[in-house]
């Protein structure tokens, strides 16, 4: 047993952090810092810094543009860029439909996409959920229907995160309906400027349109838009969730927020004249919410260090779950050490990037938006209650 | 022992909660928002005839001379409306602190109250504004705010005490920044450059902190109103909602979160009766020490029933425009504003028992 970093993985550690001081947009990162909101431009501008130094798709084949980084490094990575406030990584392309492309694609869907994600030429948006099929993704219904050489695409998703801003979309169709839902569904990936697709928002608890309903209305795709082979989609959507689970307790961001609330804290006063980081109740939580952190942090270094782990499922939805407990403590506890401050609501600050006077000390505006939308956390990529299922089945059938 | 409603009280209890469904739909309330005041003035209007806010105010004062039972009927009545005007202030606190003047307590919603100020987090002590010579300067925060309001009582030190002072708006010297809360209620914040100031005798700290202890007791009532509204919708969903083929209400890990969730809004009911209770029999720190026992047990459920309502609507819960997220946010807001459950619970310690 040894816990200390390899002298190779220290050395990654001061490469990515020199990146992070040098190359990244101290806007960017001021605004993450802050909990504002990032602009398109703001996360296309990331991820070319990232592209130009290598760092844009590190999860991928070699081949394609990955690196040989180890599961360490990855996190390490991860843990770095978070500390310095860089933006998370846009997820749809590299985490997602990239890594199904390589693994299912035709050489002519790798060759034509994999490079345009590489650079963020294409964004792209993830067309899963339905308003019938959330939990239950398996029950849904828009329709992928064989006409010559096109699908005709009919149906609606909705919780599509960033569909304003897309250039494509991987969905899944359902393509059989006379067998059990999931050997009935198709990956297919579609242009967002077809005919037919109508983009409608969705504004969330903090106001800020995140997300969106997409409707398809005899939307036409060309045969070879269809990813492997017709009514397989359901194992590759699941492939994806597991790559998609890569990362998803979100330690680095957690330590940044717990420093952050740290930070917070000691620049607050209590009614007493005592900095609120040396207020009994307080203190008590954030020394409970440090455990929280380390164990946690623990867990997920014993899972990327062992390939059994990483297959595990137990292992696997106790990430997602204690990872967005403890993300939704951390940015409640933060609210609680604004006060008041944190009630006022400043929206054009927040989420518009307005160059106004913050109202109160410039951590206030965006502690309560950031909590709001936080609670996303427990509900997305399978729900708490989902990966509880999910733990559970593999715990009592094993 | 006798915890049901007199016939007065009921018909309080209809009066308001007829007002709520007729004129405080969440629909109602959105468009209300939308508007510059961040509220409508004319709904405001009715809110003052039904007499609301003459409840606690004594009848040989024009008032209704009620109590804090009175008081709780109303604010439970009016929670599910998520009410954009500041009722349980003027209600409460402002009739406390009128002094008895009739100019004050005459037009319902005119004054309002500014006890906070920036940097000083729920103290009530005035460290930045002062008066001297007549005339106020200094900062104000979250300070309810609405079409009506023409003058604030604001707290500040004169020679080392703290009074409360009378100020025109209206007056060049006072300057108003007016934003949303959270949850959508129209305040502001005022700064006042040697403003004219009024003293209304009689009061000082002891009274101010009084006041906002009853304040605090008539708003934990309204929170269990808005969570019990939440509850209910929280319900409704599960029974609705299908996944699996079956209704979620039929999952045995949702109907247990809905039990526990009832089990908080219960707990919080009882909270605020026996809170009430206190602020009708006692004065002092028995009666701060009674408001923080309130606040900090029903802003610790307000935060459960906020946090699981959304969890159990999932997706929808998450957005702007489906209810239970303007309920939500009513239940978070509320723990931010006159002391948050660590404040209290310090209150209730440093107090004894």
């Amino acid at each position: 047993m040894d816990l200390k970093f390899s002298d190779e993985d220290l050395g990654f550690k001061k490469t990515i952090e020199e990146f992070c001081e040098a190359h990244v947009a101290a806007e960017t990162r001021k605004k993450i810092a802050l909990g504002h909101r990032l602009s398109k431009q703001d996360i296309v501008d990331y991820h070319k810094v990232l592209y130009d130094h290598g760092y844009a798709v590190p999860n991928w084949k070699q081949e394609w543009g990955g690196t040989d980084w180890t599961s360490i490094q990855h996190q390490i990575f991860d843990d770095v860029t978070a500390a310095y406030d860089c933006p998370r990584r846009l997820a749809f392309g590299v985490s997602m439909v990239g890594p199904v492309l390589q693994a299912f694609g035709s050489r002519e869907q790798q060759e034509k996409y994999l490079p345009r994600i590489a650079r963020l030429d294409d964004w792209w948006c993830q067309g899963f959920s339905e308003p019938g099929s959330g939990s239950d993704l398996a029950s849904l219904k828009t329709s992928a229907v064989r006409d010559g050489d096109e699908y005709v695409i009919n149906g609606q998703k909705t919780w599509t995160t960033y569909a304003q801003h897309a250039d494509m979309m991987f969905l899944l169709t359902r393509t059989d309906n006379e067998c059990k839902p999931q050997e009935g569904i198709s990956f297919m990936l579609l242009d967002m400027n077809t005919p037919g697709v109508t983009v409608k928002p969705i504004i969330l608890l903090d106001g800020y349109h995140e997300v969106n309903e997409v409707f398809f209305d005899d939307v036409r795709i060309p045969a070879e838009n269809l990813v492997g082979q017709e009514n397989k989609g359901w194992d590759y959507a699941k492939f994806l969730l597991a790559h998609e689970r890569f990362g998803i307790a979100q330690i680095g961001y957690a330590k940044n927020q717990l420093n952050r609330l740290r930070d917070i804290a000691s620049q607050e006063q209590t009614e007493d004249g005592k900095r609120l980081v040396d207020n009994v109740f307080f203190s008590q939580k954030l020394a409970e919410i440090e455990m929280d952190l380390t164990a946690l942090e623990v867990t997920n270094l014993r899972v990327l260090s062992d390939a059994k782990n990483q297959s595990d499922l137990t292992f696997a939805g106790m990430l997602k779950i204690r990872g967005s407990d403890l993300n939704q403590k951390l940015t409640r506890l933060i609210m609680e050490a604004v006060g008041p401050a944190a009630a006022l609501e400043q929206q054009d600050l927040v989420l518009h990037g307005r160059n106004e006077p913050p109202l109160g000390p410039d951590y206030a505006g965006g502690a309560a938006p950031s909590y709001l939308n936080n609670r996303k956390l427990s509900i997305f990529g399978g729900s708490n209650e989902i990966q509880r299922s999910i733990i559970s089945k593999a715990m009592l059938t094993a | 022992m006798d915890f049901s409603l007199s016939e007065e009280q009921r018909m309080l209890q209809e009066t308001v909660g007829k007002f709520v469904a007729d004129r405080y739909s969440l629909d109602q309330r959105k468009a209300y928002m939308a508007q510059s005041a961040g509220h409508d003035h004319a709904v405001a209007g009715e809110l003052v005839d039904l007499g609301l806010t003459l409840v606690q105010i004594p009848e040989e004062q024009g008032g209704l001379g009620g109590d804090a039972f009175d008081a709780m009927v109303v604010g439970e009545a009016l929670g599910p409306g998520l009410v954009l005007e500041p009722v349980m202030d003027v209600m409460t606190a402002v009739s406390a602190l009128s002094g008895g003047r009739d100019d004050i307590l005459e037009d319902g919603n005119s004054h309002t109250l500014g006890l906070y100020e920036r940097g000083q987090r729920y103290s009530l002590n005035p460290a930045i504004t002062s008066v001297e010579g007549g005339k106020v300067s200094g900062t104000k925060t979250l300070v309810p705010h609405t079409a009506g309001t023409t003058h604030a009582l604001v707290s500040a030190k004169e020679n080392g005490q703290v009074g409360l002072y009378r100020v025109a708006l209206s007056d060049a010297a006072v300057t108003v920044f007016n934003y949303p809360l959270q949850d959508g209620r129209p305040f502001a914040d005022l700064q006042l450059d040697g403003a004219e100031a009024e003293k209304v005798d009689g009061i000082s700290m002891a009274e101010i902190e009084a006041a906002v202890a009853r304040m605090t007791i008539a708003e934990c009532s309204v929170a269990v109103g808005a969570m019990q509204a939440a509850l209910d919708m929280t319900k409704e969903y599960l029974s609705v909602r299908k996944q699996f083929g079956r209704p979620l209400a039929a999952f045995q890990e949702l109907q247990f979160r809905l039990v526990d969730m009832n089990m908080e809004v219960q707990d919080a009911r009882s909270m605020a009766i026996w809170a009430a209770n206190q602020a009708n029999l006692t004065t002092g720190e028995a009666l701060l020490r009674a408001a923080s026992m309130a606040k900090a047990k029903i802003g610790k459920a307000a935060t459960y029933v906020a946090e699981d309502s959304i969890q159990l609507h999932g997706g929808m819960g998450m957005t702007l425009d489906y209810g239970i997220g303007a309920f939500a946010k009513y239940l978070i807001t509320f723990n931010l504003l006159h002391g948050d459950v660590d404040y209290h619970m310090g209150r209730v310690m440093r107090l004894g028992g």
